[in-house]
């Protein structure tokens, strides 16, 4: 008896570890403006090569489901780089909402909840440059083999 | 199948939401160049009801690269009025390093012929250098530096241009400089760097290099994004214009008295100088010689002079060798000892401004 259960644990995890994995990628892109053949301007975003302070990046993270189990409850988690500032989330799965964190992320919510302390020590609404991580909470479980992207913009100090 | 996440959730946020307060982000800093930005994203999940371990993604990262940008602005509030034939004359400029690295700055002062301030350039002043001002913010011969060494991210440094006005310059003339500040290669203390004459922007993005990004405006006679910039000011030549006119009238003669005098011996002659100021500048320390005409006898108490205030009035009775001598009352109202009689004014405006002696003989 005491063994069956064992054995069947021991299957669900190896079943959790070798079928369900997320895979996680992240990168760095600037927007570019270029003129193409018919004159018209179009904007594109090439990996951040060229960035100098005042540029906007663009951090995009890839997701995907590589196992054969859905996993839920999934949330995707980013800090803000130092000398970046946070300015806007560029895109969510459906489904998911974001909350920040204005205080290393000790506490999530959204953004208008949030205050920080100002000189006095009173609380005052955090604004953007106070954010300190950015996070994606899924609703939906991620099937097998689904992926996507959430992105967010910050701007180099 | 979806699995409703068992976490509280919250209402889904519009990004648009998210940029609140963008507007009032300033530029706190400029994050010097070469600082490696890396960023790294975790995600949590569940499977089966059981946490799994945290995915950590790999690190997108960049290197800073170097935004060169400065700006170089004459901080004289005016054309600097200079007189003719004097050495060492300042102009003065700032020099700003709004970019993210140690720069140096090479400096030229070019002749400008389209003049400062509105003023047509009339003429050049020689022995023209540049000189970084060493933090006092005035020009002294300590100030020997001819470039910018190791100006740091944010800083504003004082430079000087530094020239000679020509003795020949007349009231008015006008001599325009340009200040051009080059960026060159920061680093290395007590060398100027090379020019930085052309940025990255053919270049390929690297994330792995510090490339140069030209971040400049453009100047009084420099393009945007070329790493110069310039600005211009100007010497003003003001002088004094000094000139005089004598007149003479008959004021009594014995026979006529006032009425239709005539110059026969016995008759009372005056004499007027007018100086007048034409120049920009004030004359100071005007002084009017005149000599008691031969045949003539200087009337005791008879200089005036207008304006009275700043005014003094000494007499000679040596032909001007010397200024001591006292009048006396003599004979008629004379005093026949007055050879010369002199009015030193303190000080006489320019454009126009008048200034007179009078004085009265008798003509023996």
């Amino acid at each position: 008896m005491n063994r069956a259960i064992i054995v069947t644990v021991l299957v669900l995890l190896l079943g959790g570890v070798a079928n369900a994995s997320v895979e996680l990628n992240t990168v760095a892109l600037t927007e570019i403006t270029t003129t193409n053949e018919t004159g018209q301007e179009v904007t594109s975003l090439v990996p951040a090569g060229k960035v100098v302070p005042g540029d906007e990046v663009i951090y995009t993270i890839h997701f995907v489901n590589s196992g054969t189990e859905p996993a839920s409850d999934v949330v995707i988690t980013n800090p803000i780089p130092d000398h970046m500032v946070f300015t806007k989330v560029e895109s969510s799965p459906d489904g998911a909402s974001v909350s920040m964190s204005a205080d290393g992320g000790s506490r999530y919510d959204s953004p208008r909840n949030l205050t920080v302390e100002d000189a006095k020590g009173q609380p005052r609404p955090a604004k953007a440059s106070d954010f300190t991580h950015v996070r994606w909470i899924f609703q939906n479980s991620l099937e097998p083999g689904a992926e996507g992207n959430v992105s967010f913009r910050a701007q180099l100090q | 199948m979806s699995i409703r996440s068992k976490k509280n959730l919250f209402v889904v946020l519009l990004a648009g939401a998210l940029a609140f307060g963008l507007s009032s982000t300033a530029l706190a800093q400029n994050t010097p160049s070469g600082t490696t930005i890396g960023n790294t994203a975790t995600l949590d999940y569940v499977v089966g009801g059981t946490p799994q371990a945290q995915v950590t993604s790999n690190t997108a990262s960049f290197l800073v690269d170097n935004r060169v940008d400065l700006v170089v602005t004459t901080i004289d509030g005016a054309i600097v009025s200079v007189i003719p034939g004097t050495f060492a004359q300042v102009l003065t400029y700032s020099v700003t390093n709004n970019g993210n690295t140690v720069q140096d700055y090479s400096l030229t002062a070019l002749d400008a012929t389209l003049g400062a301030f509105g003023q047509p350039e009339t003429f050049d002043a020689v022995n023209v250098n540049v000189f970084v001002d060493d933090g006092d913010n005035v020009y002294t011969v300590a100030d020997t530096d001819t470039y910018i060494d190791e100006l740091a991210a944010g800083v504003t440094i004082t430079v000087f241009v530094v020239s000679d006005i020509p003795l020949a310059q007349v009231d008015g003339d006008v001599a325009s400089y340009d200040l051009m500040a080059q960026t060159a290669v920061g680093g290395t203390g007590g060398a100027l760097g090379g020019d930085i004459l052309t940025d990255d922007s053919a270049n390929a993005d690297d994330p792995a290099v510090v490339q140069i990004v030209f971040a400049d405006g453009a100047g009084v006679v420099d393009a945007p994004y070329d790493g110069t910039f310039s600005s211009r000011d100007g010497y003003m030549v003001v002088t004094a214009t000094l000139t005089a006119v004598k007149t003479t009238n008959v004021v009594s003669d014995p026979i006529n008295n006032a009425v239709n005098p005539k110059a026969i011996p016995g008759a009372t002659v005056g004499y007027q100088v007018l100086v007048t100021n034409n120049g920009n500048a004030q004359a100071t320390t005007v002084e009017v010689i005149d000599s008691i005409p031969t045949n003539s006898t200087f009337l005791f108490g008879s200089v005036t002079t207008v304006p009275v205030a700043g005014a003094v009035v000494s007499y000679s009775n040596d032909s001007g060798a010397t200024w001591t001598y006292v009048p006396v009352l003599g004979p008629n109202g004379t005093d026949p000892a007055v050879t010369d009689v002199r009015v030193v004014f303190a000080t006489l405006a320019g454009s126009g401004s008048t200034a007179q002696e009078n004085f009265r003989v008798l003509i023996n």
